[in-house]
C-alpha cells in the first residue's frame, strides 16, 4: 500500500483504470473538475455546536410561550407550531446570514415539536399513532423548504424513533421486521446510489443509515427492563433481513457477484450470518455503519458506528438471560472467536491482482 | 459519487484507492481491538462471580499469570504492531484488577487514590516502551482520578482548595499537550492522532473552567483563589488559541475552545438575567433564547472565518 497520494487526474491515468474511461467520461470529469466550487459544507463541529444551540433556543422559545400563558390547549400550541414554521421557512429562504440561519432552525424545532405535542393533546394522548402521523406530515413538508442539513438528518431520524415507540406501545411487535426491512432498504438505496445525492438528499442518506441502529436502540431498551413492555417477539427475522443487506453491501463494495466465490467473501459472509444468529441484530446494524463508514471514508458513519456498536455490545451482553459465570466464557468466548477469525483472515488474504 | 464514471471505472479507481490490503489491515486492526476487548471483558466478568469460591493464591496466580502473558505476548508481537500495545494495554488495566484484589484480600485500609497512584506508577514503564497513544492517555486519566480522590479524602480535609487541585491538574494536563505537540515535532508518528490533541486540550480548559463556573455563581464574595485559577482558564484558553491559530494551525483545539467559552459565557448571561435582572421571567426565557442564538451564530460564524483564512494560509504556504 502506498502512502502517496493521487489526484483525480494521476487516478484517471493509472494503467489499471484507463481503459475503462472512455473519452466522454474523461470530458465530463473535466468539465465537472474546470466548475467553480460550491460553497463547501460546515464541517461536522460547526454542525453539533449550530444544532445544540439552535434545540436550547427552541426550548426557551417553548417555555416563554408557556411561561406568557400563550400556549392554552392542543389547538393554540398547533397554531402556533405552525407559525413559528411558516417563519422558519420565510427567514431560511430570505436571507443566508448564520444568525438568521440559526433562528430559524431554533424556530422549526420550536414548531415541529408544538405541532406534535398539540395533535398528542388533542388526541388526549390516547393515540400515539397520530403523533408519528403529525410529525411524518410536518417532516415531509418541512424537509424540502427547510435547507437545513440538521433538521434534515435529526426529523427523519425521529420519525423512525417514534414509528418505533409507538409499534411497542401498541404492541405490534411483528411490525418491527417491516420497519427494519424499510429503513435497510432506505439505507441500501441511498448509500449505494452511484450518483451524488446532492445537499437535498445527503442529510436523508445519513439518517436513513442510522434509522436501523436507533430503532433497533429504542427496542433493546424493552430487553433490559426499562420500559414496562414485555417484549416477546423474535428476532431472526431482522437478523436475516440485516445479514442479507450487509451481504450485498460487501458484494457491491466488492465489485459484484462476481466475487461471491472468493474465500474471503465467504469468511465475511459466513462470519455475518454466525454474527445475526448468535447476536442482536443491532450489532449487525452498528457493522454495516462501521463498513459503509470505512468504504465511503465517511467520518460521520465512522463516529454513528463507534456509538453505536458498544452500545449494543454492552446491551447484548446485559440482556443475555444467563448467570455471569456463564457469561463471562460467553464473553471470552466470543473475543476468542473473533481473534480466531483475526488469523483466519490472514490465510484468505486475496493476492492483490484479484480485486 | 458524482456519477460521472461508469461503474467499471469505478470499480477499477476504487481498487487503485483502495486496494484489498488496506481492507485486510483496516478488518484485521477491528477484529484485534473487539477481540481483545471481549476477552479481557470475560476475564474480569470470571472473577466477578467467582470471586469468593477462589482462593486468595489462586486469584493472584491467575491475575498475575494473564499478566505475564500479555507482556510476553507483547515482546512477542512487537511493540510496534498493534497486536503488541494491546497486549501492553490488556496488561495495564490488568495491574488495576491486581492491586484492587490485594486490596480487598488484605484489607490494607488505603485510600482509593493510593490505588490510582499505584497503577499509574506500577504501568509508568510499559507506558514509555509502549508507544502507543491510548495508553498514555489511560495513564493520564489514572493520575488525574488519583489527584481528584486525593483531594476528596485528603486535602480537603487538610485545607487544600480545590482551586489548587484544578491548577495543578490543568497544568499536568497541559504539560502532557506540550510534550504531544514537541514528540509529533520530533518526528514521534504514534502521537499525531488528532483526537490526542483535542482530548489534551479540553482537559485542561473542562477542569479549569469548575473555578469560572463558581466565580460565575458566588460572584459577590469570590476567594482570591478562585480568581487567580478562574484566570487560569483565560491563560489557557488564550495560550491555545495563540498556539493552534498561529504556531500550529488547527481547527479542533479551536473549536474547544469556542465550546468551552460559550457553555461559560452563557452561564454567566443565564445567571444574570435569571437572578440579577428583575426582569419578568417570561421575558427572560425569551431574552436567553435570543441569546443563545446570538453567541452560537457569533461563534459558528468566527470559527467559518478562521477556517476559511486558515486554508488560504495553508495554500499560500503550499505555493
Amino acid at each position: 500500500m502506498s502512502d502517496r497520494s493521487l489526484t483525480i487526474r494521476q487516478l484517471l491515468a493509472h494503467p489499471a483504470v484507463r481503459d475503462f474511461v472512455s473519452s466522454e467520461d474523461e470530458a465530463g470529469i473535466s468539465e465537472s473538475l474546470g466548475k467553480s466550487h460550491r460553497t463547501p459544507e460546515d464541517p461536522l463541529y460547526i454542525r453539533i455546536l449550530l444544532g445544540a444551540g439552535a434545540w436550547f433556543a427552541a426550548v426557551f422559545l417553548v417555555l416563554f410561550l408557556l411561561a406568557a400563558d400563550i400556549l392554552e390547549g392542543g389547538s393554540e400550541t398547533i397554531g402556533f407550531g405552525f407559525v413559528f414554521l411558516v417563519a422558519a421557512i420565510v427567514i431560511a429562504i430570505a436571507r443566508k446570514i448564520t444568525f438568521l440561519s440559526q433562528l430559524s432552525l431554533a424556530l422549526t424545532f420550536a414548531g415541529n415539536g408544538m405541532v406534535v405535542v398539540g395533535v398528542a393533546i388533542e388526541s388526549d394522548m390516547n393515540s400515539f399513532s397520530a403523533v408519528v402521523i403529525a410529525h411524518a406530515a410536518v417532516c415531509a413538508a418541512v424537509y424540502p423548504l427547510c435547507a437545513n442539513s440538521i433538521y434534515r438528518f435529526l426529523a427523519p431520524t425521529l420519525l423512525a424513533t417514534l414509528a418505533t415507540v409507538w409499534i411497542i406501545e401498541e404492541e405490534a411487535f411483528v411490525l418491527i421486521h417491516a420497519l427494519i426491512a424499510a429503513e435497510t432498504l432506505a439505507a441500501g438505496v441511498l448509500l449505494l446510489r452511484k450518483t451524488s445525492p446532492g445537499r437535498m438528499l445527503k442529510p436523508l442518506v445519513y439518517s436513513a443509515a442510522a434509522m436501523p441502529a436507533a430503532t433497533l436502540l429504542i427496542l433493546s431498551h424493552t430487553q433490559i427492563e426499562i420500559w414496562r413492555t414485555n417484549f416477546d417477539q423474535p428476532m431472526w427475522p431482522s437478523s436475516v433481513l440485516l445479514a442479507g443487506g450487509l451481504a450485498y453491501l460487501y458484494l457491491d463494495l466488492a465489485g459484484g457477484l462476481k466475487r461471491l466465490g472468493e474465500p474471503w467473501m465467504i469468511l465475511a459472509i459466513v462470519s455475518t450470518i454466525l454474527l445475526g444468529a448468535f447476536t442482536t441484530p443491532g450489532i449487525l446494524a452498528a457493522v454495516g455503519l462501521l463498513v459503509a463508514g470505512y468504504a465511503f471514508g465517511d467520518r460521520i458513519l465512522t463516529i454513528m458506528s463507534y456509538i453505536f456498536l458498544p452500545l449494543f455490545l454492552v446491551i447484548f451482553y446485559y440482556a443475555l438471560n444467563i448467570d455471569l459465570a456463564h457469561k463471562s466464557w460467553v464473553i471470552g468466548g466470543s473475543g476468542a472467536v473473533l481473534l480466531a477469525a483475526r488469523r483466519l483472515a490472514e490465510r484468505c488474504a486475496p493476492r492483490e491482482e484479484s480485486i | 459519487m458524482e456519477g460521472l464514471l461508469n461503474s467499471d471505472a469505478f470499480a477499477a479507481a476504487s481498487a487503485v484507492v483502495r486496494p484489498a490490503s488496506c481492507w485486510f489491515a483496516w478488518a484485521r486492526r477491528m477484529l484485534l481491538l473487539l477481540g481483545s476487548t471481549l476477552v479481557l471483558a470475560g476475564v474480569i466478568f470470571f472473577f466477578a462471580y467467582n470471586w469468593s469460591d477462589i482462593g486468595k493464591f489462586a486469584k493472584f496466580g491467575l491475575i498475575e499469570s494473564v499478566i505475564i502473558a500479555c507482556v510476553v505476548g507483547a515482546c512477542l508481537c512487537g511493540r510496534g504492531r498493534l497486536s503488541g500495545k494491546t497486549l501492553i494495554l490488556s496488561a495495564s488495566v490488568l495491574v488495576g484488577v491486581l492491586l484492587a484484589v490485594y486490596g480487598q484480600i488484605y484489607q490494607t485500609g488505603a485510600d482509593a487514590y493510593e490505588l490510582f497512584f499505584g497503577w499509574a506508577a506500577l504501568i509508568l514503564g510499559w507506558v514509555i516502551v509502549s508507544q502507543f497513544a491510548a495508553l498514555w492517555v489511560v495513564w493520564l486519566t489514572l493520575v488525574n482520578i488519583g489527584a481528584w480522590l486525593y483531594w476528596e479524602q485528603v486535602g480537603d480535609a487538610q485545607g487544600i482548595r480545590y482551586e489548587s487541585l484544578c491548577l495543578a491538574a490543568a497544568a499536568l494536563n497541559a504539560a502532557a499537550l506540550a510534550l504531544r505537540e514537541v514528540g509529533v515535532r520530533k518526528g514521534l508518528q504514534w502521537l499525531a492522532g488528532q483526537w490526542l490533541r483535542g482530548v489534551l486540550i479540553a482537559a485542561p480548559l473542562v477542569t479549569l473552567s469548575f473555578p469560572v463556573f463558581d466565580l460565575i455563581f458566588e460572584f459577590e464574595g469570590p476567594e482570591a483563589m478562585t480568581v487567580a485559577a478562574s484566570l487560569g482558564w483565560l491563560l489557557a484558553a488564550a495560550g491555545g488559541y495563540a498556539c493552534y491559530r498561529l504556531a500550529l494551525p488547527d481547527m479542533i483545539p479551536l473549536a474547544v475552545i469556542v465550546l468551552n467559552a460559550c457553555i461559560l459565557l452563557l452561564t454567566l448571561i443565564a445567571k444574570l438575567l435569571f437572578d440579577d435582572s428583575g426582569i419578568k421571567s417570561s421575558v427572560v426565557f425569551l431574552l436567553f433564547a435570543i441569546v443563545i442564538l446570538v453567541i452560537v451564530s457569533a461563534a459558528a460564524f468566527w470559527l467559518r472565518r478562521t477556517a476559511a483564512a486558515m486554508a488560504a494560509d495553508k495554500r499560500e504556504a503550499a505555493r
